[in-house]
C-alpha cells in the first residue's frame, strides 16, 4: 500500500494553491498565501482559524527542504510546530519540524539555536509509568537505564506546514527528556495520550547536512579564507601577530636584562668612612663573587677630604691581581654614583673592591688633621658592583620607550587583527544572510 | 451465510453478507439499518463519510499477510482534533477483523471477548490497567462520536453515538477498549508493517 501521496487542494478562504505532501496522514495543513489553518478531516476543508502572525525560521531550516536519513530513506520537511516556553525569569522557544520519510514514516527534527535533535517515535517494550516519568532522576527502561534531564510543559505558539492532528496554537504538551545511551529518549503527553520518541543529537553541522544544506557548510568551510583574505594573504596574520608579540616580549626582556634589575654582583650597605691612615695604607672596602668572562659596572661614591686627596680604587682577582684602576679624587658628594667604569672579570671566584691612597696626594698639611680621623679621608664611601655593566648611557629612558613602543606595536597588530577579524565576520554573516534568503526563496518557490 | 432485509424505511431489499452483521446501510436511501435477533430496526440516516484519503473502500478487496479479505464496511469515529476509521474485513477464510487506520497507520484487530470486569474510571495515560490478567499501557483515552458508516459491520452502532477508548500496548501488539452504550469491547492486534496491505480496488 502507497503510504504517501502528494495533492494540491484549494484554500477555502483564499482560493490559492495548497499542497499537502501527504494526504493519508496529514489532518491539518496551513494555507502558505493566507495562513488559514484548514482541517483535513473535513470534506470541505473547514477553516479553522488564520494565525495572526507569521514565525519566520529561526535559521536556514525551512519547509520544503529534502534530505536522506541515515538508513538512505529521502525525505522531505512538512511542517513545522513552535513551542514556547517560561519560567519566572525569561521564555524560549524551539522549533520542531515535520519530516516526512518516503515511506510515510514521520520523524521530528528539533531546532534549538544552533543545535539539532532527530526524533523517532518508538514504542518501549516497557514504558515506565507515569508517575515514575513524572518523579524520578533514572528512569530504567527496556533494559536501560536513563537520567531524566529536563521536564517542561511549553505551548505551541506557531504552526505551519501540514500536520498529522489538529494541532492548535495555545495547546501545551508535557515533556520529559532522559539521556542515555544512544541519546536517550523523549516522552511527550497530555492527558489523553501519550508518545515516545528516540532521541538523536545532531551537531550544528550533522543537521545542515541531514537537511541537504551543503551550500551552508561549503560557506562554513570558506571562514578562513574569507578571514585570510581580509589579512592579505592566509598565513600573513598569524605571522605577523606572532612577530609582533614577540618582538614584544623580546624589547620588555632586553629592557630587564640591560636595566641590570636585580643584578647586583655586590654593594655597600651602608656609608663607611676610610680614614686617611688606612687609605694610604691601603683598604679592602669589600667582596664580590665574579665570573670569567662576564661584564661588571663598577660604582663609587663619597666624600673626599680633603678635597686635593685622590687614591686608586681597584678590583683585584683571587691571584692578588689589580685589575680595575678607577681613580678618586675631589668628589664632594654623595648621591648616585658618580663614579662608573665598565670591565670584564677574568677569573672566577671572589674579587676584592680595594681602595689606596696615591702617594703623596695623602699627605697632610701639619696640624690640619689628625691621623684616624674621620673628618679627613673618604666619608659616606657608597660602592656597588653590578653584573651588567655596560648599559649605555640614557638607558633608563630607552628602555621603557623601547617597551613603550614595543607595546604600542603590537597593541597596533592585535587591533589590525581584530579589525579584520571583524571584518571577516561581517562578510561572513553577509554571505550567510544571502544564502539563507535563497534557501527560504527556492522553498516558497517549490511550496508554490 | 447472507440474508435479506428490508429497509425499515424505504423498504428496499438489504442483502446482509453474515449473521454477525449488525449495522447495515440502505444502499437506496443511506438509513442506517440496526440488525438485532428481533429483527432490523431504523437507526437514522446517515451523511455519506467524506472519502478522505485512504487507499481502503466499501467494496474493496485486497491481500493481507497472504490471505484475501474484501471490505465489507465501515465506522468512522470523530474526536476533537481528528477521526479513525475501522474498516470491517472479511477473509476467505471465513474469519472477520478489523483494519484499524488512524494517521495512515494500520492494525489489524480482532474482538477478544473480556474475561472480567474492567474500570475504566480507573485507566490513566501512561500507566498500566488490568484487562484479562494482562498489565495494559495506556498511549491514549478519550471521548469520541460514531461519525458515520457505510456498508454492512459486524458492531451495533448507530451515527451521533457517543463511546470511550482506551488505547494501550503490551509488549507492541495494539489493545483497544471501546464503551458504547455502557457495553465495554476488547480489540486486540497488531500494527501492519507499511507494506502488509494490498488493495485491488472496489
Amino acid at each position: 500500500m502507497a503510504k504517501v501521496r502528494a495533492k494540491t487542494l484549494t484554500c477555502p478562504s483564499c482560493g490559492s494553491a495548497v499542497p499537502v505532501r501527504n494526504v493519508f496522514k496529514a489532518k491539518l495543513v496551513v494555507c502558505p498565501s493566507c495562513d488559514s489553518q484548514l482541517d483535513l478531516t473535513t470534506p470541505d476543508f473547514q477553516v479553522l482559524g488564520k494565525l495572526p502572525d507569521r514565525a519566520p525560521p529561526q535559521d536556514a531550516v525551512c519547509l520544503g527542504l529534502k534530505g536522506k536519513l541515515e538508513d538512505g530513506r529521502a525525505f522531505e520537511i512538512v511542517g513545522r510546530l513552535r513551542f514556547t516556553d517560561y519560567d519566572d525569569e525569561e521564555s524560549w522557544f524551539w522549533d520542531e519540524w515535520l519530516l516526512l520519510a518516503e515511506n510515510g514514516e514521520y520523524l521530528w527534527l528539533q531546532e534549538e539555536g544552533r543545535s539539532f535533535e532527530l526524533h523517532t517515535r518508538f514504542v518501549p517494550d516497557n514504558p515506565p509509568d507515569l508517575d515514575t516519568l513524572n518523579s524520578s532522576r533514572l528512569l530504567a527502561m527496556d533494559g536501560t537505564e536513563y537520567r531524566v534531564k529536563e521536564r517542561g510543559t511549553p505551548r505551541i505558539s506557531y504552526v505551519e506546514g501540514e500536520l498529522t492532528w489538529r494541532a492548535k496554537v495555545g495547546d501545551s504538551v508535557a515533556y520529559i527528556d532522559a539521556r542515555g545511551p544512544g541519546g536517550g529518549f523523549g516522552v511527550e503527553f497530555t492527558d489523553d495520550e501519550i508518545e515516545f520518541f528516540r532521541r538523536k543529537r545532531l551537531s550544528r553541522f550533522e543537521g545542515y547536512r541531514l537537511v541537504g544544506l551543503q551550500e551552508l557548510l561549503d560557506l562554513e568551510d570558506r571562514r578562513d579564507e574569507l578571514r585570510a583574505e581580509y589579512q592579505k594573504g592566509p598565513k600573513a596574520m598569524g605571522c605577523g601577530g606572532m612577530i609582533m608579540a614577540g618582538g614584544a616580549l623580546m624589547a620588555f626582556f632586553l629592557f630587564v636584562v640591560l636595566s641590570g634589575v636585580g643584578g647586583y654582583a655586590a654593594r655597600s650597605t651602608s656609608s663607611s668612612t676610610v680614614d686617611v691612615a688606612s687609605l694610604q695604607a691601603g683598604k679592602e672596602l669589600g667582596k664580590a663573587k665574579l665570573s670569567a668572562g662576564s661584564e661588571y659596572r663598577l660604582d663609587f661614591d663619597a666624600v673626599v677630604h680633603p678635597s686635593a686627596s685622590t687614591a686608586d680604587l681597584a678590583v683585584r682577582d683571587p691571584r692578588g691581581v689589580d685589575h680595575v684602576v678607577l681613580k678618586v679624587s675631589n668628589l664632594q658628594k654623595t648621591g648616585p654614583a658618580d663614579l662608573a667604569l665598565g670591565f670584564r672579570a677574568e677569573q672566577d671566584g671572589e674579587h676584592v673592591l680595594h681602595i689606596k691612597g696615591t702617594a703623596g696626594s695623602l699627605a697632610l698639611p701639619s696640624g690640619t688633621a689628625t691621623p684616624g680621623s674621620s673628618s679627613t679621608g673618604l666619608t659616606n664611601v657608597r660602592w656597588s658592583v653590578k653584573s651588567r655593566p655596560i648599559r649605555p648611557d640614557g638607558f633608563v629612558l630607552v628602555g621603557p620607550i623601547l617597551l613603550l613602543g614595543a607595546l604600542a606595536f603590537f597593541l597596533l597588530g592585535a587591533g589590525r587583527t581584530s579589525a579584520a577579524s571583524a571584518r571577516a565576520a561581517r562578510e561572513y554573516r553577509r554571505l550567510r544572510a544571502e544564502l539563507i534568503e535563497e534557501i527560504h526563496r527556492k522553498s516558497r518557490v517549490q511550496e508554490s | 451465510m447472507s440474508h435479506t432485509v428490508h429497509c425499515p424505511s424505504c423498504g428496499g431489499p438489504v442483502e446482509v453478507r453474515s449473521r454477525a452483521i449488525q449495522l447495515a446501510v440502505c444502499p437506496f436511501c443511506d438509513q442506517s439499518i440496526v440488525l438485532t435477533p428481533e429483527g432490523a430496526q431504523a437507526g437514522g440516516k446517515v451523511a455519506a463519510l467524506a472519502d478522505m484519503f485512504t487507499e481502503l473502500s466499501t467494496g474493496a478487496a485486497g491481500m493481507l499477510q497472504g490471505r484475501t479479505f474484501q471490505v465489507a464496511g465501515r465506522v468512522r469515529y470523530a474526536w476533537s482534533d481528528g477521526y479513525w476509521d475501522e474498516w470491517a474485513v472479511w477473509f476467505d477464510d471465513g474469519t472477520e477483523g478489523w483494519l484499524h487506520e488512524d494517521e495512515g497507520e494500520l492494525s489489524l484487530l480482532r474482538q477478544v471477548p473480556l474475561e472480567g470486569p474492567v474500570s475504566l474510571q480507573t485507566a490513566r495515560v501512561g500507566k498500566t490497567l488490568r484487562v484479562n490478567g494482562t498489565d495494559v499501557y495506556v498511549t491514549e483515552m478519550r471521548s469520541a462520536t460514531v461519525k458515520g458508516a457505510e456498508g454492512q459491520v459486524p458492531r451495533g452502532v448507530a451515527p451521533g453515538q457517543q463511546l470511550q477508548y482506551v488505547d494501550g500496548k503490551v509488549s507492541g501488539q495494539h489493545w483497544m477498549l471501546e464503551l458504547v452504550d455502557g457495553e465495554l469491547e476488547l480489540f486486540v492486534g497488531d500494527r501492519l508493517p507499511d507494506d502488509a496491505l494490498e488493495v485491488h480496488g472496489a
